[in-house]
């Protein structure tokens, strides 16, 4: 239904009616009818880039739609800004933690509404009290009197959750929230999620985790390429119907698959358990073979890349680069044997902004390749690999001196990609390297890394965005907060059993054993 | 994917206001000075006569060392505060040696250099080790430099330096004073080195985004440790000049470097736009070392002139801060 | 988060300064029969008003995840301006106020840099640094100006009741310090601002007021700590805050580890100025040559400092 008639108009609390949403490149919401009942649970799932967060974004006025409308308790949010929309109760929480990490949880959770004794200075008592109040919807364990910093991250997580409430709001939309809990920590959130239904707030939950969604939810509204595929009650809806709506029926664009031969094991990772998240991470990698690695926010997938690459800290673990051990305290030795990183973050992490293309570029063969005398630059030889790496990555610059900062995104990406291409390494990991760039430009990093492959690379390739991972990868691995769940075969696995396991499936539930039909 | 592609460039119209509001400012501050110049050459023509001009650069060559030396270290995204009394304490080892113990002169210079690079590779081993902040670590060591100076000689002055020493401040080979000389061979080499070789190259990027760097297998430590260290080399052969120079040392030697020294080197970040540091360290050290002589010949009393140089370095941080940070943001 | 530390590095860091002072004092009372005693040991105090009064101001910005290194420049202007003023009849009253709006200007300077051009706090402030030591030569031309006014100076080597007056003011100010950190709303919120200024915009506070107003207090403070060292001289000696420089920075860099606070703040600066001079009191007791003195400053410094950065486990950038 597409209006909702007057006389049930009480029980919406917010709905758009036909948004729809272009950004350069790309129509992100295409006449989207959403709407959410007054005191549910609402989940909103959709794979990466189906418009989950630029429709919450739209409801927050954080973006503006281009057509459509968008009603928030009755009240036509046209001409609202942020401030305004909170104003009406709305409230979203997203993924950064702000809290003060030296101040008491109370405090944490009364900051800036800090009650005040008659002498106006603050009133601990009162303090505690107000804060207990809230904080006794999320989780009664924890300590108010505790300094935020010494908790842990699930804990964390529920203080923001529960300073959040302090503004009273009557819609809250939780986006991936349970990406940092832990089991604990999640069961608290689900019986404050039980407890405040009863009470009219009503909730706009985004998630990619099957069981949080079938055990709290009461509708599930579907998202793909930007339009809404269907809404429906959730034990209307069970999980193999909803994964194949969720990934439809569509043959996606796919890089024709080469046979490319695949040797020997170059990289071996045993029993490696990052510092930050991650257990027990076991896989091989042959040369020429292109190993996926997908899973939500949350799983675990950078941490593994930067703990092989020996730029965080790791637990324990061991790493072996054809059959030798390497000892990945930083990264220069990792480099030296042969590993490559093509970070997430490509301006902060990937590249430094106010240099050159040359500069960057060669920033990680320069002795190996350009220097005489391990001292000595040669830079006419340094110009002109690059203006051959320019030409042959068909980079979209002035010239070799342009400063990288000005490029596009898919530019710089290759700029990026460019660098390790020049260090002739043998094993590189891509950390969601298409992120933001355009359809063009994907593709041609897919011919590169291919081309890697061919020339008997071993690939790691991180990727949320199913389609590209199934069209390049031969076999993948799937992420589950922080363990490896389940190995699969490219050639024999299809979108929707992926994200199946990525969603937190187990293989043994009844209702979804079933062989998924591969389409081809 | 909603986000897919980020908004395009602003449009091109305003990119020529930009344009030329990016280059008067960097230009900005040859202007300024070349305005000084008329101005005082007006006032008193003997300014500009050759005699002043070698003065200047004489001066200038003394101050040019420790300012080469912040450059390399600004550069790579630290400072060094101690570098003033670097200079002091190289000199006074190597004049103590000299003087009174009677070292040969080769061998007394060798020496008193030699500890001012050490106290150099204490200071990047403080940062790059203890993972101190260079600004605190610097003081630091800035101060027990000053005990271990007046440690040397008990408070005492240096004056009876051989004849060999006292020439290379105040001889001249082919009528060109032997600082200037020295002045002109460190900034080849300094050049070379911070423009082709590998350590200067990799300061430059680590200066630019020591993430990215770390990311792309450069050995950060080693690299902002090579910039201590040569910015230690670089402050004690200043204080070595300066002492041949003046025919003595005494515990003051090298105090006043550490404001003209950063002065110069800040206004080496920002003119030429912020490429050839060196080239901009060297022009920004004669240009201060003019502004001081310019406001002597026109009678300003030394306090004018501590003040003004102040003023000059904020300027310098302002102008260091647009182009770095507002102008890049401009563009997009 | 937190990893895997000895509990030997947890002390220190916890309570490092607290036991180096027990230390000393220890140290001291044993190696020399004139430190343990009640003359000398006010005398310690009273020394450490002045270091005291500036290394709050210093406090109160590194609270505000800032650093000011202008007290450098303030403490001597001041000095200057209070001397020159009493000398030429101008009434104690007036001259304290000059002082003092020279320094709340000099904070706002500083405020100006930092929240409306949004220049790096060290930058800005060292700019102001030089500024203020520019400003000073050209007003006092080198010369130094004793002061002769005996209401002043009573003012310092007077006694309300039976303690000294510098004491009085010291613990005086440190308790409406810490009260008006740990206690009222602005308080707290600096404090916010310093560990998460994200957190507190998203709380509603309005950063670059309270900001601003950190700078300008600090100016203030540092004010009231230059009229105080020049009265305690006599007179106003040209470039009297380079000496105090290093001493300020280290007592706030000492007061972080002390009291398990990890970060800095009142109380523990005070123990780490009281320790600061009871180091420099022993050693003149013991007969320590000056100019080990300020080895021994440096060295402490570089210690007091190296204790909390030592566990960062990366190499910390100057933003320029």
């Amino acid at each position: 239904m597409s209006t909702p008639n007057s006389g049930q108009q009480n029980d919406i609390a917010i709905y758009t009616r036909g948004v729809s949403k272009y950004f350069p490149g790309v129509q992100a919401l295409k006449e989207l009818d959403f709407e959410v009942r007054r005191g549910e649970v609402h989940a909103l799932v959709g794979e990466n880039g189906a418009g989950k967060s630029t429709l919450m974004k739209i409801i927050v006025r954080e973006y503006l739609e281009d057509e459509g409308d968008v009603f928030i308790d009755n009240q036509n949010a046209k001409g609202m800004g942020i401030r305004d929309v909170q104003q009406l109760g709305l409230s979203l929480i997203h993924q950064e933690l702000n809290l003060v990490p030296m101040l008491t949880v109370a405090h944490n959770i009364c900051l800036g509404q800090e009650p005040l004794t008659r002498f106006r200075t603050i009133d601990w008592k009162r303090m505690r009290d107000k804060a207990k109040e809230f904080l006794d919807q999320i989780s009664p364990e924890i300590n108010l009197a505790d300094r935020v910093q010494d908790l842990s991250i699930p804990h964390q997580q529920l203080v923001a959750i529960a300073r959040s409430l302090t503004t009273k709001p009557r819609f809250l939309i939780l986006d991936e929230p349970t990406a940092r809990l832990d089991q604990k920590a999640t069961e608290n959130l689900f019986s404050f999620l039980a407890n405040v239904k009863n009470k009219g707030l009503t909730v706009i939950y985004i998630s990619h985790q099957l069981e949080e969604i079938y055990q709290i939810c009461d509708r599930i509204t579907v998202l793909r390429d930007g339009k809404k595929i269907i809404t429906a009650p959730v034990n209307e809806l069970p999980q193999g119907d909803l994964i194949r709506r969720m990934v439809g029926m569509e043959i996606t664009q796919q890089v024709p698959k080469e046979h490319v031969p695949i040797g020997e094991v170059i990289l071996s990772v045993r029993d490696l358990s990052p510092e930050k998240k991650g257990e027990n991470i076991n896989f091989e990698l042959k040369s020429g073979e292109i190993l996926g690695i997908v899973g939500s926010i949350g799983a675990g997938k950078s941490e593994v890349a930067h703990a092989i690459f020996g730029s965080d800290p790791k637990k324990s673990g061991t790493i072996l680069i054809s059959g030798r051990e390497l000892n990945t305290r930083n990264p220069a030795e990792a480099v030296n044997a042969g590993l490559a990183l093509i970070p997430e973050e490509r301006k902060a992490q990937g590249l430094v902004g106010n240099e050159s293309v040359r500069k960057n570029m060669t920033i990680a063969s320069l002795e190996k390749r350009f220097c005489a005398a391990r001292l000595w630059i040669k830079q006419t030889k340094e110009k002109e690999a690059v203006r051959e790496s320019i030409t042959t990555l068909k980079i979209a610059t002035r010239g070799t001196e342009q400063e990288v900062q000005f490029l596009s995104g898919g530019t710089q990406q290759k700029v990026v990609l460019g660098k390790w291409l020049m260090s002739d390494s043998d094993i590189y990991l891509f950390d969601e390297p298409t992120k933001g760039i355009d359809v063009g430009g994907k593709h041609e990093i897919y011919r590169l890394i291919m081309e890697l492959a061919r020339q008997g690379a071993g690939i790691v390739f991180i990727s949320n965005e199913l389609p590209e991972v199934l069209s390049l990868c031969d076999r993948i691995l799937v992420m589950y907060q922080g363990r490896i769940a389940k190995e699969l075969s490219a050639t024999t696995t299809n979108r929707e059993e992926i994200l199946f396991y990525v969603m937190g499936g187990k293989e043994n539930e009844q209702d979804t054993k079933q062989s998924w039909p591969t389409d081809q | 994917m909603p986000a897919a592609v980020e908004p395009g460039a602003k449009g091109s119209e305003s990119i020529i206001v930009k344009r030329l509001l990016g280059f008067s400012i960097r230009y900005s501050i040859f202007v300024f000075f070349g305005l000084f110049f008329a101005i005082v050459t007006f006032l008193r023509p003997g300014f500009m006569s050759l005699g002043n001009i070698y003065d200047i650069l004489v001066e200038a060559s003394l101050v040019t060392f420790v300012a080469f030396g912040e450059a390399f270290v600004i550069a790579a995204g630290a400072v060094d505060m101690s570098l003033g009394n670097i200079a002091g304490f190289g000199a006074m080892i190597a004049c103590y040696l000299l003087s009174v113990r009677d070292f040969p002169v080769p061998v007394g210079v060798a020496i008193g250099i030699g500890v001012g690079t050490l106290v150099g590779l204490i200071n990047g081993l403080f940062v790059t080790r203890l993972y101190m902040n260079s600004l605190v670590a610097t003081l630091g060591t800035m101060f027990m430099l000053v005990g271990f100076l007046y440690m040397v000689t008990f408070g005492q002055t240096i004056m009876l330096l051989p004849d060999a020493f006292t020439w290379l401040g105040t001889g001249s080979i082919l009528k060109i004073p032997i600082p200037i000389i020295i002045m002109a061979f460190a900034f080849l080499i300094c050049h070379l080195l911070m423009e082709k070789t590998k350590y200067g190259r990799t300061i430059q990027l680590i200066g630019g985004n020591i993430e990215a760097s770390r990311l792309s297998g450069i050995n950060i430590k080693n690299v902002i440790l090579f910039a201590f260290v040569v910015c230690g080399l670089l402050g004690t052969l200043s204080g070595i000049l300066l002492a041949a120079h003046q025919g003595l040392a005494n515990v003051d030697l090298g105090e006043r470097f550490l404001l003209q020294a950063f002065t110069a080197a800040m206004l080496g970040t920002v003119i030429f736009g912020g490429r050839n540091v060196m080239l901009g360290t060297l022009c920004g050290s004669i240009f201060l070392i003019s502004l001081i002589n310019g406001m002597t010949i026109l009678g300003a009393g030394p306090e004018w002139i501590y003040f003004v140089q102040g003023s000059l370095l904020l300027g310098a941080i302002l102008l260091n801060y647009y182009s770095k940070r507002v102008l890049p943001g401009l563009y997009r | 988060m937190s990893r895997t530390q000895s509990s030997l590095g947890q002390l220190i860091s916890n309570y490092g300064t607290i036991l180096a002072f027990l230390v000393a004092i220890i140290f001291f009372s044993i190696a020399t029969d004139t430190f343990f005693r009640l003359g000398n040991l006010q005398n310690i105090i009273i020394q450490s008003t002045a270091l005291g009064l500036c290394a709050f101001g210093l406090t109160l910005v590194l609270i505000a995840g800032e650093i000011d290194f202008s007290y450098g420049g303030i403490i001597g202007l001041v000095g200057a301006l209070l001397a020159s003023m009493l000398q030429q009849g101008y009434s104690p009253l007036s001259a304290t106020l000059v002082c003092l709006l020279v320094g709340g200007a000099s904070g706002l300077l500083n405020a100006l840099l930092v929240v409306g051009f949004n220049l790096s706090s060290f930058l800005a402030s060292v700019a102001v640094f030089f500024l203020c030591m520019g400003a000073e030569r050209v007003y006092s031309h080198g010369v130094t100006v004793w002061i002769q006014n005996r209401t002043m100076l009573s003012l310092v080597q007077g006694h309300i009741g039976p303690v000294p007056t510098p004491i009085v003011l010291l613990l005086g100010l440190l308790f409406v310090c810490w009260f008006l950190q740990t206690q009222t709303r602005a308080g707290q919120h600096v404090r916010a601002i310093g560990e998460n200024i994200q957190a507190a915009r998203e709380a509603g506070i309005r950063t670059s007021l309270v900001k601003s107003l950190v700078f300008v207090l600090a100016g203030l403070l540092f004010a009231f700590a230059g009229c105080l060292e020049t009265l305690r001289n006599g007179g106003a000696i040209m470039y009297a805050g380079k000496q105090l420089l290093l001493f300020v920075l280290a007592a706030s860099f000492l007061g972080t580890a002390t009291f398990k606070a990890g970060k800095a703040n009142f109380p523990g600066t005070l123990v780490g100025a009281f320790f600061l001079i009871t180091l420099m009191n022993g050693f003149t007791l013991l007969g320590m040559k000056f100019y080990l003195i300020p080895l021994a400053q440096g060295l402490i410094l570089i210690a007091s400092v190296a204790i909390s950065s030592i566990r960062r486990g990366e190499i910390e950038q100057v933003k320029f």
